[in-house]
C-alpha cells in the first residue's frame, strides 16, 4: 500500500497556497465586519459559518459523491 | 450535527472542558456514528439509502428522548456560552466570540475540503458518483470511496453540530428533526450541488432569509396565523424561484454569469458581440 507523506513543499504549490490565502483573506474580511455589526448580526453569522460547515460536508456527499443524506 | 452536539453537552456536563478539546471530540464521535453507519449505507442506492437515512434522522433523537437520564429528555441539555478571553476587553459580545470560532472552524473546514476534493480522493469521490461500474473497472474501491465520503460529512455534520450547542446554548431532540435535514439538503440545492462555495451560499439563504422575513412579518402586524408562517412561504417561493432560474444553484447562476460576461468582453473586444461565427472561425 502507498503510503502519502505530506510534503513542506506542497505549501509553495498553487493549490494549497491558493486556498490558505483564499481563506486568511476571508477570516481578514469577516473578522472586520463581525467586529462592525450588531450582536443580532453577529449571531446570524455565526449560524451562516456553523450551517457552512454543516452543507459544505453534505455537499460533498451528495453533490461530489452521489449519497444522499438525511440523517444530520 | 445531533451527535456532535450532544457529545459537546455531555462533555461539557459538570466538566469545564476547553473548547479545542471539546470540538476534536465531538468531530471524532461524529465520524465514527458516520463510519458505523456508512459501512452500511454503502450498500444501498438511491430512495433505500434515502429511507435509511431518514429513519436515523427519525430515530436518532427518539434516543434523548427515550434515556432522558442520560440526554436530558425533551427539554434537552443546557451548554454554558463561551466567554470570549480577558484580552480582548471586558464588552466584548460573546455573540462575537462564537462567530469568531465558527468562522475559523468553517474556514479550516473549507481549506481541507478543498485540498481534499482537488486530491485523488476528490478525483475518487466524482468518479464513483458519475459512474460506479466504471469507477471499479479503473481499480476504484467504490464501496470504501463510499464510506469515507460519508465518514468526512459525518465529522463536518459533527463539529457543526458541536459548534451550534456552542451557538445555541441548548442540545434538545427538537433542534435536530428531520426538519433540519432537510433543510440543509435544499441550502446545498439552493446555493450549488458540488461546490464548496455552493455550501455558502446555501447557508447564507438558509440563515437570513428566515431573519429577514421573519422580521417584516412581525412589522407588518399581520394576524398571527399568516405571520408565523409567512418566513416558512417565502422560504418556499426563493426554492422554487430558485430551482426555475438557476437550476444549477447560486453557484452554478454565478458562474454561468461569469462565463456570459467573459464572453461578451472578450467578443466585444475582437469585435464579434460574443457570438462564435462557424463560418468563418477565423473572424474574417
Amino acid at each position: 500500500m502507498r503510503v502519502s507523506v505530506f510534503k513542506w513543499r506542497s505549501l509553495l504549490t498553487p493549490t494549497l497556497s491558493r486556498h490558505l490565502g483564499l481563506a486568511l483573506a476571508a477570516f481578514i474580511v469577516l473578522l472586520v465586519l463581525s467586529s462592525q455589526i450588531g450582536a443580532y448580526d453577529d449571531y446570524n453569522l455565526a449560524a451562516v459559518a456553523i450551517f457552512a460547515i454543516a452543507t459544505a460536508g453534505l455537499n460533498l456527499l451528495t453533490g461530489v459523491n452521489g449519497q444522499l443524506s438525511l440523517a444530520r | 450535527m445531533a451527535v456532535g452536539a450532544y457529545s459537546t453537552s455531555l462533555l461539557l456536563r459538570g466538566h469545564d472542558l476547553p473548547l479545542i478539546l471539546v470540538l476534536p471530540a465531538s468531530l471524532t464521535a461524529a465520524a465514527l456514528v458516520g463510519a458505523v453507519f456508512g459501512v452500511a449505507a454503502a450498500r444501498l442506492r438511491g430512495p433505500y439509502l434515502a429511507g435509511a437515512t431518514l429513519a436515523l434522522a427519525v430515530g436518532l433523537p427518539q434516543i434523548a428522548t427515550r434515556y432522558s437520564h442520560v440526554f436530558g429528555g425533551e427539554e434537552g441539555l443546557t451548554v454554558a456560552p463561551q466567554v470570549a478571553p480577558a484580552w480582548l476587553g471586558a464588552d466584548f459580545p460573546p455573540e462575537r466570540w462564537i462567530a469568531w470560532i465558527a468562522i475559523a472552524a468553517a474556514l479550516i473546514t473549507m481549506v481541507l475540503l478543498g485540498n481534499l476534493l482537488q486530491s485523488s480522493v476528490g478525483r475518487r469521490f466524482k468518479a464513483v458518483r458519475d459512474h460506479e461500474a466504471a469507477a471499479a473497472l479503473a481499480g476504484i474501491n467504490v464501496a470504501r470511496t463510499q464510506v469515507v465520503a460519508f465518514v468526512v460529512s459525518a465529522a463536518c455534520a459533527g463539529l457543526a453540530g458541536s459548534l451550534f450547542a456552542y451557538w445555541a446554548g441548548l442540545t434538545a431532540p427538537a433542534g435536530f428533526g428531520v426538519a433540519l435535514s432537510l433543510q440543509l439538503v435544499s441550502a446545498i440545492v439552493i446555493g450549488g450541488l458540488g461546490s464548496l462555495s455552493g455550501a455558502v451560499w446555501g447557508s447564507i439563504v438558509l440563515v437570513f432569509v428566515p431573519a429577514l422575513t421573519g422580521g417584516m412579518a412581525s412589522s407588518l402586524n399581520l394576524p398571527s396565523a399568516v405571520g408565523n408562517n409567512l418566513p416558512l412561504l417565502i422560504y418556499g417561493a426563493v426554492l422554487v424561484v430558485a430551482m426555475l432560474v438557476v437550476p444549477y444553484g447560486i453557484d452554478g447562476g454565478l458562474r454561468r454569469l461569469f462565463a456570459l460576461a467573459r464572453a461578451r468582453w472578450a467578443g466585444a473586444a475582437s469585435n464579434h458581440k460574443g457570438v462564435v461565427d462557424w463560418d468563418d472561425p477565423a473572424g474574417g
